[in-house]
């Protein structure tokens, strides 16, 4: 029997974006996953690579991209930043 | 022997309408200059004294409402590094010197090429190929000759930076790779010296305030395991945000030298210029 879904928004930012075209810069996607989902199967759902990756926010906090979502989190995913 | 300083300086005054209008007696960048050479007492000196007599550098009259007079004393009486002169750095130099940070220690081992022309300040089509930090050092001369400036056309690395971070209250990390910041962080916090992060790439950037004993760095970056290079790497620096992150890290130094504001210790300030999101995050746990 498949596992419920649970309904997460998600924040893309900088390079991330292109990977979703959609997602809007305000207020996130929405994204439907099965319940137990963690961070790295939301990438994997979405077409991005982990390693790009770089910082976790689940609800505002760092998260490890291990860490098991909840129903309505919110998910900030940004990648390296470096530049000067 | 010697001149009477504070009659040198008193003399020389004259009234301007400071803050809500009420007269401030000021000192022009030329009558300042005509006392530090009559007293053999360098710029900076004459500016500080000034400010002990209740007499203000004109040129810092903008300041006064929001620094006051000790905080404006403070400034020039203090001393900040800026590791790295490019992008974030010269921005961040340009607005340090203009304020009256005192003393600069400036830090970059490049030369201007014409792909830093789009955003980093300092540099003109005259400077290509010379030190960016030979550039630096003139421009604050040009634009505030009291700012003692000692530059050190060199790469910081872990062993050079404890002998180039001697005697500096605050670091700007204005640096252009993950290991680079992270070096960085490490010898600041055994030098006990807070430390100022700024990063940029594309639209996006991100500031943060590490004190010692912090590692937000590590936790950003990933420690060890840090990349190579960030977004950066595929977005390039725009112009714009160079600006912005040098701003944010130009206030958050008065805030460290000044002690008041509230610092963005433990947490990222993410800047994010195509969409309009400005929001902290915490890193290190804590009030978000």
């Amino acid at each position: 029997m498949a596992a419920p879904l649970i309904e997460v928004e998600v924040r893309l930012y900088a390079t991330l974006r292109r990977y979703r075209a959609g997602n809007p810069p305000d207020g996130g996607e929405r994204v439907l996953l099965p319940a137990g989902s963690a961070v790295l199967d939301l990438l994997a759902g979405l077409g991005i690579p982990a390693k790009e990756v770089q910082t976790v926010f689940v609800n505002r906090r760092v998260m490890a991209a291990e860490a098991v979502l909840q129903a309505g989190d919110r998910v900030d995913l940004f990648p390296a930043i470096a530049g000067g | 022997m010697g001149i009477d300083l504070a009659e040198a300086l008193h003399r020389r005054s004259r009234g301007l309408p400071g803050p809500r209008g009420q007269e401030v007696l000021t000192l022009s960048p030329a009558s300042l200059e005509e006392v530090a050479r009559e007293s053999g007492l360098g710029l900076r000196s004459v500016e500080i004294r000034a400010l002990q007599e209740r007499l203000l550098p004109e040129r810092y009259l903008r300041n006064l409402g929001t620094l006051g007079w000790e905080g404006q004393r403070r400034l020039l009486e203090s001393c900040t590094a800026v590791i790295g002169c490019g992008g974030l750095g010269g921005h961040v130099v340009e607005g340090l010197a203009r304020s009256g940070v005192g003393r600069l220690v400036l830090v970059d081992g490049d030369c201007f090429v014409p792909h830093n022309m789009n955003r980093q300040v300092l540099g003109t089509l005259d400077d290509l190929g010379r030190p960016k930090v030979e550039v630096a050092r003139e421009r604050v001369a040009a634009v505030n000759p009291a700012v003692e400036v000692v530059s050190h056309a060199v790469v910081a690395t872990v062993d050079n930076l404890p002998a180039l971070l001697q005697g500096v209250e605050v670091v700007v990390d204005a640096l252009d790779t993950p290991g680079a910041r992270l070096v960085l962080q490490d010898v600041a916090g055994r030098m006990e010296v807070p430390l100022v992060h700024g990063a940029i790439a594309g639209f996006i950037g991100q500031v943060t305030t590490v004190l010692p004993g912090d590692e937000t760095l590590s936790l950003i970056y990933g420690g060890e395991a840090a990349p190579a290079h960030g977004a950066e790497f595929a977005l390039g620096t725009p112009a714009p945000t160079p600006m912005l992150v040098a701003a944010c890290q130009v206030a958050e130094v008065f805030k460290l030298l000044l002690g008041w504001g509230q610092l963005l210790r433990g947490q990222m300030l993410y800047l994010d210029l195509e969409s309009g999101m400005v929001e902290r995050f915490p890193i290190l746990g804590g009030e978000g």
